[in-house]
């Protein structure tokens, strides 16, 4: 009996350990040649294609550092691992792709940690100094390392937990660094969110493995007013031009080159984009060189209106001509010489001058009111060129016009990118406010969505006759019939091209761009769809559905709770109690069948008798 | 497989027909809803998922599971009947694997009485829900729960007292939940970066995150499909080691 139980438990023994042996296998063949479903609806723990295009052409490893605390703030609790697993992804596609890409997580507390140990052994612990308090400089070995930190694109971060008692600043580092070769680091100093993460990532190692910086051409259509000498005829340093905090923060990416559309100053070949700001007259010949600019396939950026406004010197409007209608009609767009009117602006008010009792002039504020913005359903977030974005503000704009059928003979795909709100209505030009900018036109009909940005793409037809002269650099020379020796408009193909036109010239300028912030997200994001690799676009282009609760009552919040924390378990106390009910009744109508079926005792004796 | 099904029905029936399965349900909801509405920031953060739900859920399991298969076998030994039921015609494998199917079905039970918490989500969100991570979560759920049930089946045929087969699950758990934790993992891993592989990669934390971010990774399947098997060839053992 010994024996067998002995042999009993060898043989088991032996069984489990080989189940363990081949569990194990089995766990590291499947970890080997791991398949992953990403079930998210926009795939974003899932590396594209693109990526790995971009990533196999890494001739040395790029590392990427993730410097992250151990204690993370609420709502980035996962932010760690997500991130951790996330770039563990990217390496592994990186390396599917044959590029190399290196993987280190770093606690910038133990860093921190280690530093100050090391000036404590070196004997370099120094007492406190009050002064450097005082001045904002670091008292402590710690705190010159953070400050150290902070320099090389690691700065510590603030947010907030939710405690019992309230709520606690809780400090913490989430930065990630890209090295490679000795090139100066790129970063994400402040990164706490996987969305955007791969487009973040890609274009800073594009960024870092690109021999010089690409080209952006920059045309201003109508250039300023400058003074150049001041009263008593001493030169004034250049004026900064309304969109040179834009250039300024596009230089750290690109290589801008100012461009006049003359004779001499032409778009450079190797101009990746052209952004057109603000076109005011524009002439023939500078449509022409924009048109063909555009059909060698060379995205453009136009930020077009038929109005431009200041408030430097109360509120004003001048009226503006692009001048592109020539070439826009054929394509199936058009710029309305209007100004749209929203009554939901949110850019502020404007002091206005009227009448009072006793003929009394008095100023009076007024909502902004050709000022419409775009956010919500009327933003189409998911175009590569508004991803991130939550509002657009359209200071000034004038309605784009769409044209579709126009558009589909012509081979061109329009897509709205941002529109108004439904209550938008359209104004003539008047040089200050007038009253149908702040009075709704009796007609409901009149107030809709208004087409605010939009993208043309596709093979954009000539608008300038084949065989035709070509037109003159002199403007008047056209109303002559132009130079008698022009060259001929060439047959010429065109190539598949983009072309991003916002409704507002004046929401990229510096005046704009200081109030209202989000534009500049806007901009910066979309120029870089625009000029950067396809493949980037595309990336960029990936955006996560991240829905968020919306506006609750406490009434709403209270039935949310208590219906799943009372409720649930209430209705299957009663699913419960209604089965034991059925049950016991069950039993009880059985119990009775069965004392109507079985005699009672005795009743046999007495039939029988 | 109609022995399986035989055992099902029948430990289903002590499951459902006294208030075993409903209390466990009721009060995981309740606890679990605690957690999500009351105690976490949910209705601060305004996100519409289920990530502190689904994070919640290794630490429920961990607890509720053992909870609900104390009775399986331990109740069996004490009262004798495993004598009965091991003379029965029928091979232990189809026994336990039909006690522990109908662990199971109490789990679904669980997991279908959550719904009510997506249900809100479509109903408070601003925009549509990305239902992706929150199956991926419920697919974890159960993933994890048929181990942690195999686990609780296997602890429990060890000991005749319910309270001590449940408390062994529970140490047992504790280990695969938190001490083989991704956080355990990392807090060693600059001193011993081997011992972090293979601590994360046994642990259920690491496995169950993955899934319920939305990623259904072939080797976290394969996890805890290894881990069910593992722990109900143990408790085939350990039945068959009462049968000698």
């Amino acid at each position: 009996m010994i024996e067998r139980k002995k042999q009993f438990l060898i043989q088991w023994i032996a069984s489990i350990a080989v189940l363990v042996v081949l569990l194990v296998l089995v766990n590291g063949v499947a970890r080997k040649f791991d398949q992953r479903l990403d079930l998210t609806a926009a795939g974003i723990h899932t590396i594209s294609p693109e990526t790995g295009k971009i990533l196999s052409r890494l001739q040395e490893p790029v590392t990427l550092e993730y410097w992250v605390s151990e204690r993370l703030p609420s709502g980035l609790q996962n932010l760690r691992r997500d991130t951790v697993d996330y770039l563990d992804e990217f390496q592994r596609a990186a390396a599917e792709a044959g590029g190399r890409v290196e993987v280190k997580v770093i606690d910038p507390a133990r860093v921190i940690e280690q530093y100050v140990k090391e000036q404590s052994e070196d004997g370099e612990e120094k007492e406190p100094d009050p002064m450097a308090a005082f001045m904002g400089g670091p008292t402590s070995p710690a705190d010159t390392k953070k400050q150290e930190l902070a320099q090389q694109g690691i700065p510590e971060l603030q947010g907030r937990s939710v405690k019992e008692d309230g709520i606690e600043v809780v400090p913490f580092y989430s930065a990630i660094v890209l090295k490679y070769l000795d090139r100066e680091s790129e970063g994400i100093p402040v990164h706490t969110t996987l969305e955007g993460l791969e487009y973040e990532l890609v274009s800073r190692i594009a960024k870092l493995t690109l021999e010089s910086k690409p080209v952006l051409a920059f045309f201003q259509g109508r250039p300023e007013d400058v003074i150049t000498q001041g009263p008593d005829g001493t030169p004034l340093p250049a004026p900064m031009s309304h969109f040179d905090p834009l250039l300024d923060a596009l230089g750290e990416r690109f290589e801008i080159r100012k461009v006049e559309l003359t004779e001499e100053s032409l778009v450079p070949d190797d101009a990746q984009l052209l952004i057109i700001a603000e076109p005011n007259g524009t002439t023939p010949r500078q449509r022409f060189e924009i048109e063909n600019s555009i059909r060698s396939g060379r995205p453009v950026l136009i930020l077009a209106s038929t109005t431009s406004g200041s408030m430097d010197r109360g509120f004003q409007l001048t009226p503006l001509s692009p001048g592109m209608s020539e070439s826009f009609g054929p394509w199936g767009i058009d710029i309305q010489p209007n100004m749209i009117v929203s009554s939901q602006s949110q850019c502020g008010s404007i002091e206005t001058v009227t009448e009072g009792p006793l003929g009394l002039r008095m100023r009076v504020p007024q909502p902004f009111p050709v000022c419409p913005g775009s956010a919500g359903n009327n933003l189409d977030r998911t175009s590569p060129f508004t991803r991130g974005v939550q509002a657009i503000i359209f200071p000034y704009a004038s309605p784009l016009i769409v044209n579709q059928e126009v558009a589909k003979a012509a081979g061109i795909e329009i897509t709205t990118l941002a529109s108004s709100d439904g209550d938008a209505w359209l104004t003539p030009f008047g040089p200050s406010v007038t009253g149908a900018m702040v009075t709704p036109p009796k007609d409901p009909a009149l107030q809709k969505n208004r087409v605010l940005a939009l993208v043309a793409e596709g093979k954009f037809p000539a608008t300038f006759a084949a065989g035709s002269k070509v037109p003159s650099w002199d403007p008047t020379l056209e109303i002559t019939g132009g130079e008698e020796d022009a060259p001929l408009v060439q047959e010429t193909e065109s190539k598949e091209s983009r072309i991003l036109l916002v409704a507002s010239a004046d929401m990229a300028k510096y005046t704009s761009l200081s109030m209202y912030r989000q534009n500049v997200g806007f901009l910066m994001g979309s120029i870089e769809a625009l000029a950067l690799d396809p493949d980037l676009a595309k990336i960029r282009g990936k955006v996560q559905i991240s829905s968020s609760l919306r506006e609750t009552t406490r009434e709403e919040r209270s039935i949310a709770t208590y219906g799943n924390l009372v409720g649930v378990p209430l209705l299957l106390a009663v699913i419960y109690g209604l089965m034991s009910a059925s049950r016991r009744s069950a039993s009880r109508h059985h119990e009775a069948m069965y004392m109507l079926k079985v005699p009672a005792e005795g009743d046999d004796e007495k039939e029988g008798r | 497989m109609s022995s399986i099904m035989v055992v099902m029905r029948r430990e289903c029936g002590a499951y459902f027909r006294t208030p075993i399965a409903w209390i466990f349900i009721a009060l995981q909801m309740a606890i679990m809803s605690f957690f999500f509405f009351q105690y976490s920031p949910f209705f601060i953060i305004e996100s519409a998922d289920m990530r502190v739900w689904f994070g919640l859920t290794p630490f429920i399991l961990m607890v509720f599971a053992p909870a609900v298969t104390m009775r399986l076998w331990s109740d069996e030994i004490r009262t004798g009947s495993t004598e009965v039921l091991l003379s029965l015609p029928v091979r232990s494998r189809d026994l336990v694997i039909g006690k522990w199917l109908a662990a199971v079905i109490v789990l679904l039970g669980s997991v279908v009485a959550s719904f009510g918490i997506p249900a809100t989500l479509g109903w408070l969100a601003s925009s549509v829900v990305d239902w992706g991570p929150i199956i991926g979560g419920y697919i974890g759920t159960v993933l994890a729960g048929m181990m942690f049930l195999a686990l609780g089946c296997w602890v429990s045929a060890l000991s005749s007292n319910q309270v001590v087969s449940m408390l062994l699950g529970v140490a047992v758990g504790i280990m695969l939940v938190l001490a083989l934790s991704p956080d355990f993992a990392s807090y060693i891993s600059s001193s011993q970066p081997t011992l972090a592989r293979v601590i994360e990669s046994l642990g259920v934390q690491s496995h169950f995150q993955a899934i319920e971010r939305g990623v259904l990774a072939l080797s976290d399947v394969v996890y805890f499909l290894s881990g069910t098997a593992l722990f109900l060839t143990l408790c085939v053992f350990q039945v068959e080691l009462k049968k000698q």
